[in-house]
């Protein structure tokens, strides 16, 4: 019991700190996020617009948001139109903070104008799950299609659907989950005719091994790994906008990556304590 | 005769779904078929809202029988049924409120369209239509009893704003002249444009000050997003303590699993990527190489399970109608 609290309190230390003082180093390079800057870096602006699904919960937040929010906000200094939707209904309070917050950043950075309904657009939850999917991507008419906003407002008077008719004005689509099942949506139906948009994927540190078979057959373009991958994506957004203050991911990163050392420690220490009890015993 | 219909059922709606699938998309589209997929959509989302209907009534039958009996631990019952009426309640309250300022705005930009509407009729001759004076009367109309619902606070918002003002005078104008005046409809129409954003934007903020707005936002982003974070958050802790006790290289199966594990957490580390950078391109290996083959196999073999299971299904052999078979 004791020695519970102790490693819980080592553990809080370790996560602690990083968090509570703000300590924010340099995260590690991670290649695949590299990969996926210069894909999203090579889609074409002037026409076509991304599609978001933000596929997670109060329980993945802490990986799937910092990845959703570094490419909202490349897409958007980019000036390419986004529509943000979500399979997930517990993803609700993340479909409407995340490009508030993102607006906002940037309005604030570049005192140039974001706005709803002409840069970004929330269709909200969308029930069926792959069957959703499969009819969104068959539509010969996407905006009559999905009706309406999640404000209510008909979305063929929006400025953003004018650039939107069918899945081939779809020019990249971006996931972030840690559910495979919801993932695995996409991969399969997200395509018609034998279009299939540049497909990005943000997924938690637990999945990462399943959605590497995905990258290594071509289903998949982009990758961010877990809150690694988001790091140092948002170190790559740092580089190429020099007035971008740094933001939670590196700080969140530090946190992960002083925890993962912890849990080698420990690793380490119950390996050599229980070699010595063993020792002892013979 | 009802197992029979449906284990037929079931077999009609599986062969929708193999054709749709299977079939070349020339063949789909001459047979029609892939006009069904829309309707047959709406037709399971339908059904999947039912789902939340049934599970809603359980829960309230379940819990509501603890509570009114005070059986063991009735109290987490009545915090979960408060937690389940209370966020449908604020969740509804918060769609409504959205949705009529929504209908609105929608109703101001429609007497835009409607400005322009009397325009091009009168100049295209548009027969059985009312003359342009009575439709500019009913447009009039029409503003000033949305203009009648606005709230006072509202109002005082929109008294500095200059579309609204523009509005204002230019309905003045057009109630004091005896004819039709297609110079004043004209400049009236992007005005009525810049109220209804305006409209859309004041009543928002105004919203978002709202009782309403702060107890959907306390239950969502002040209970239940912390709440769902935290739960996970616990996991950290629990598999510290798990590490520590369970995690021992007793064989060499133990030895390659935390070598690998070791490996990997290095390659994205900075503080092992400090003291040496080549564990980035062995985790990337790890990852691609032996990991990939690995779950390529699993993911194979559970899709190649899902299809048997798939067919069991849709040939109702999984199981009896209703459940299993006594």
């Amino acid at each position: 019991m004791r020695s519970s609290r102790i490693i819980y309190f080592i553990m809080f230390l370790a996560i602690g700190i990083p968090i509570i003082f703000k300590i924010g180093l340099p995260p590690a390079r991670m290649p695949k996020a590299e990969k996926f800057f210069e894909i999203v870096n090579s889609i074409p602006s002037e026409k076509g617009v991304a599609f978001l699904a933000f596929d997670y919960g109060p329980g993945t937040n802490a990986e799937n948001r910092p990845q959703s929010e570094v490419i909202l906000e490349h897409l958007m200094r980019r000036r390419i139109p986004v529509v943000i939707f979500s399979l997930t209904p517990i993803s609700e309070p993340f479909l409407q903070a995340v490009p508030e917050a993102i607006m906002k950043r940037l309005n604030d950075e570049t005192g140039e104008s974001w706005e709803y309904g002409k840069d970004v657009v929330n269709v909200g939850y969308r029930p069926g799950g792959g069957l959703f999917i499969q009819t969104l991507a068959k539509s010969d008419n996407i905006p009559e299609f999905l009706g309406k906003d999640v404000k209510g407002q008909i979305l063929t008077s929006l400025p953003i659907m004018s650039r939107l008719k069918t899945i081939k004005d779809i020019s990249f689509l971006g996931e972030f989950t840690g559910l495979v099942g919801a993932f695995q949506n996409y991969v399969q139906y997200f395509q018609s005719g034998g279009y299939v948009p540049i497909f990005g994927h943000g997924c938690t540190s637990i999945t990462i091994p399943e959605a590497y078979i995905y990258l290594d057959s071509g289903q998949l373009q982009g990758l961010l790994e877990g809150l690694a991958g988001a790091a140092w994506y948002s170190e790559l957004l740092r580089r190429n906008f020099t007035k971008r203050a740094a933001d939670q991911a590196l700080i969140s990163n530090t946190a992960l990556g002083l925890g993962q050392l912890t849990l080698l420690g420990l690793i380490a220490a119950g390996n050599i304590l229980a070699l010595l009890k063993r020792r002892r015993v013979a | 005769m009802k197992e029979l219909l449906i284990k037929f059922s079931t077999f009609l709606a599986g062969l929708y779904f193999v054709f749709e699938f299977l079939i070349p998309g020339t063949w789909s589209e001459a047979w029609g078929i892939d006009k069904l997929n829309e309707p047959i959509s709406n037709g399971f989302v339908a059904i999947g809202s039912m789902a939340f209907g049934l599970g809603i009534i359980n829960l309230v039958r379940i819990h509501g029988k603890t509570i009114l009996f005070r059986s063991n631990k009735w109290f987490y019952s009545l915090a979960l049924l408060l937690g389940l009426f209370g966020m449908i309640v604020f969740a509804s309250l918060d769609w409504i409120e959205n949705l009529t300022i929504t209908k609105t705005s929608d109703r101001i930009l429609l007497l835009k369209s409607f400005s322009e509407k009397i325009i091009t009729d009168y100049d295209n001759k548009t027969p059985n239509v009312l003359d342009p004076k009575s439709r500019t009367d009913f447009l009039i109309k029409a503003w000033n009893q949305e203009k009648n619902s606005f709230s006072p606070e509202l109002m005082d918002t929109f008294k500095s704003n200059l579309s609204f003002q523009k509005v204002e005078e230019l309905i003045q104008t057009l109630s004091r002249l005896d004819s039709y005046s297609p110079e004043t409809l004209r400049e009236l129409a992007p005005n009525f444009a810049e109220v209804s954003t305006f409209y859309r934007s004041a009543s928002s903020a105004s919203y978002e000050n709202s009782m309403t707005k702060f107890a959907y936002k306390l239950l969502n982003n002040g209970i239940f997003v912390p709440l769902g974070a935290a739960m996970f958050s616990l996991l950290g802790f629990y598999i510290a303590g798990a590490a520590y006790r369970a995690f021992h290289v007793r064989s060499l199966e133990a030895f390659l699993m935390m070598a690998a594990a070791v490996l990997v957490i290095c390659g994205q580390t900075t503080f092992t990527l400090g003291i040496y950078s080549g564990f980035s391109e062995i985790r990337a290996w790890l990852l691609q190489v032996p990991n990939s083959a690995a779950f390529r196999a699993i993911t194979i073999g559970a899709g190649v399970a899902g299809l048997v299971l798939a067919f069991r299904m849709w040939f109702s052999v999984e199981s009896g109608v209703f459940g299993r078979k006594k």
